[in-house]
């Protein structure tokens, strides 16, 4: 759960469009694994988990065709975090991290230079926010 | 809302036919007049079915050695009900006056008639097209089933049923015919003649099937072939009963499939198809055969329709397991896209809405709340369907769900599979530059897929497609045992299946080859040709046989056409012939060595009699003497 909010805080904190993408490409990373990881806990979030984990996915991709984006990205190790103890207070900081993570995208989005980079944060935002709202009880 | 289907049909057709034969009024001779006009067209619809299912000509049939008598039967009752047809039309005087009686419920019913039966026909034909040289093509999966074994079975017991019930309509008819004089004579006899003519079709077709007849299994597919339309979606709404939300996924599952056959091959150029919604699509089935495993499991778990019948019981564990596995290698082949793109992107493929409507009806089916989607919600265990002072039936519509949507991704996975090959071949997934190996020097952010990564995917769709088949056939067991009305997907499955599909090719008499092709050139001619020899022949014995006559005024057609094609021959060896000329011989020279097997070359005189004139030694110099 730590993990989730040190992400987040990053998100919150990223500076200028390298750094933003650094940590969006970070936050969809945790987003997948931690999803995927609890894909199995239990029946009733099996649904929710495996969609997001998907979204999250594409939006991480999404991140890729940045002309910004840090080339370390891509190269850590997984670190999904552990959700098997209190899966709704998990999923709840998960959705948070995605709400998080498209607002701040949206931001860099309008911010960003250049035209690569502009278009590769308002998709990967909208990945994020479907990540959030999947993980809140939003279906579109 | 689902397909019409051509069961749906059958009720009106029996009930309208039944009307005719027992109407009680006195219609008037215009009325009559008009009734066997649309009787005429029933009776060449019923003409035109019958040439789909055995597409030869009256002469091959005859001679040709490959064809066996339930084959034979059918070209047989095509050219009776032909003549039938022949005589119904032959009677009415005029047009006008026909018009006049259309206001008769006689003239309506049996107008009716017509109009389903072709409407019956058309649907059928709606599975078949055609492609740039005018071959015939498949255009949906029941294509293979219309012409299956157990459904030209099915349709031929159909059609002898119709041909029975419209004789039955005739006779009536035909007794008002006679007692108005206002009916002109050539009415009643035409009447009287199709009567004869539809009672020996039906009966040959009867005869025919003595063999091996069509059973309930046979008419049960052949009612269940829907019309090849794409339904309008209809997306899920709250507080569906079990019921409607077993029909919702049914009618996304038909969408569905009906999707993945048209789409089959955009992968190679279409922009609406990107890993985006391939992903989005493995996701949505992993989410189907999870939520199955859920219904399947809490029924095991509750003991409920496994209670007695100890075939059900472990037919739910193995399509539990099943299941499962099919979860698993949706879930693979979804991650297999963790890494790969095509160069558009979006939720964009037409599978999706329909995917995501089936996906959210079966959740709701299985965890009982009337608002589940697949976001996170309340968590609650999946549903005891074995409650049975609510709904006894609950488990078996929940088993056509799962049955419907589990058939449905065995068709979305195979065609998926299919799209993703031609996607690799076309050049179309991409990776990030960072996965390449370092030998590749791309100067972009994303570079093609390399075989590996791309076989990876495939893998990935060829082993999800596989899972999926597996699950469906464990659910068709499952159906079948519990009677779920969509138990029809294992008969459709069996009727397709490649070993069907090969003991279907050597049945002449199925519409296997060609489908659907057109009729036979004597058609319509046979009826007013002057007597031949061999027609002279049997009438002198003074036979009542009408298969006798019918194929005797065959044979005589055919050597006329042998005669005309032998001097069109001659007439090109000692002349200049025309460039057409070679296609028009060719086609005939086909029908006239036919003939030429069976042709004889003098009057014929009686076998018996014949067979002791003809010296052994001449035997094999002579063309054979026409033999039954």
């Amino acid at each position: 759960m730590r993990q989730i909010q040190d992400v987040q805080a990053r998100v919150r904190a990223a500076c200028g469009t390298a750094d933003m993408l650094g940590a969006a490409w970070d936050a969809f990373t945790l987003l997948l694994d931690t999803c995927e990881a609890g894909v199995d806990s239990s029946p009733g979030l099996f649904a929710a988990f495996a969609f997001a984990a998907a979204t999250a996915s594409r939006g991480r991709l999404m991140l890729e065709s940045a002309p910004s984006l840090p080339p370390g990205a891509g190269n850590q190790a997984s670190r999904a975090a552990v959700v098997k103890h209190d899966l709704d207070q998990a999923a709840g900081a998960l959705a948070g991290l995605a709400a998080a993570l498209g607002q701040r995208l949206g931001e860099a989005a309008v911010a960003a230079a250049d035209v690569g980079d502009r278009a590769a944060c308002l998709d990967a935002a909208a990945e994020a926010v479907r990540v959030a709202e999947l993980l809140s009880g939003r279906w579109r | 809302m689902t397909a019409a289907t051509f069961g749906s049909l059958l009720g009106p057709v029996h009930a309208r036919l039944e009307a005719v034969a027992g109407f009680d009024h006195a219609p008037g001779a215009e009325a009559v007049i008009a009734a066997t006009q649309m009787a005429g067209r029933a009776a060449a619809t019923l003409t035109r079915y019958l040439a789909d299912i055995a597409p030869y000509g009256m002469a091959e049939a005859i001679t040709s050695p490959a064809l066996d008598s339930w084959s034979r039967a059918v070209v047989d009752a095509r050219e009776a009900l032909r003549l039938a047809e022949a005589r119904l039309r032959s009677g009415v005087p005029e047009q006008g006056m026909a018009e006049l009686g259309a206001a008769d419920p006689l003239v309506g019913w049996l107008g009716e008639t017509a109009g389903l039966l072709a409407a019956g026909r058309d649907l059928l034909h709606s599975h078949f097209g055609t492609d740039t040289q005018d071959g015939w093509t498949e255009r949906s999966d029941w294509a293979v089933v219309v012409n299956s074994v157990p459904v030209t079975r099915a349709l031929v017991a159909t059609v002898a049923r119709w041909s029975q019930q419209l004789s039955c309509a005739m006779v009536r008819l035909s007794v008002a015919a006679a007692r108005d004089r206002f009916v002109p004579v050539s009415v009643y006899q035409g009447l009287v003649g199709a009567v004869a003519w539809l009672v020996t079709a039906s009966a040959m077709l009867w005869a025919g099937q003595r063999g091996d007849p069509a059973d309930a299994a046979d008419g049960e597919l052949l009612a269940a072939i829907p019309v090849n339309v794409l339904d309008i979606r209809d997306p899920p709404r709250e507080a569906e009963t079990v019921a409607e939300l077993a029909a919702g996924v049914a009618a996304s599952a038909a969408r569905l499939r009906r999707i993945a056959w048209v789409s089959v091959d955009w992968s190679a150029w279409s922009p609406a198809m990107t890993a985006d919604s391939w992903q989005w699509t493995a996701t949505a089935a992993a989410v189907v055969c999870h939520v199955s495993g859920l219904i399947l499991q809490a029924q095991i778990d509750h003991r409920g329709a496994a209670d007695g019948v100890p075939a059900v019981r472990g037919q739910l564990h193995s399509a539990t397991e099943a299941a499962g596995r099919a979860c698993s290698r949706w879930r693979a082949a979804a991650s297999a896209w963790r890494e790969v793109m095509t160069e558009t992107k979006g939720l964009t493929a037409p599978t999706v809405p329909d995917a995501g409507d089936m996906t959210v009806r079966l959740g709701r089916l299985a965890f009982g709340d009337p608002v589940w989607t697949p976001s996170l919600g309340p968590q609650v265990p999946p549903q005891n369907l074995t409650d049975r002072s609510a709904d006894g039936v609950r488990f078996v519509v929940a088993v056509e769900a799962m049955h419907h949507a589990a058939d449905a991704l065995a068709r979305t996975g195979a065609a998926d599979l299919h799209a993703v090959q031609t996607a690799v071949r076309a050049s179309r997934l991409y990776v990030p530059t960072r996965t390449l190996p370092e030998e590749y020097d791309v100067p972009y952010k994303f570079g093609h897929a390399t075989p590996a990564q791309a076989a990876a995917v495939v893998d990935a769709y060829q082993a999800a497609f596989e899972a999926a088949v597996h699950m469906v056939e464990d659910l068709d067991a499952l159906a079948v045992t519990l009677h779920s009305p969509s138990r029809i997907l294992a008969a459709v499955r069996a009727a397709a299946h490649p070993e069907q599909r090969d003991t279907q090719a050597v049945v002449p008499g199925s519409l296997a080859a060609p489908p659907f092709s057109p009729l036979s050139r004597e058609l319509g001619a046979i009826e007013d040709i002057h007597p031949g020899p061999v027609e002279q022949a049997v009438r002198q014995m003074q036979t009542t046989d009408p298969v006798l006559m019918l194929r005797a005024k065959a044979i005589d057609l055919a050597g006329r056409e042998l005669l005309t094609e032998a001097r069109r021959t001659h007439c090109g060896h000692s002349g200049s012939r025309r460039p057409n000329d070679e296609q028009t011989a060719g086609a005939a020279s086909a029908q006239a060595r036919l003939a030429a097997q069976s042709f004889p070359r003098q009057g014929v005189t009686p076998i018996r009699t014949a067979q002791r004139r003809v010296p052994s030694a001449d035997v094999h110099s002579r063309a054979p003497i026409i033999k039954r």
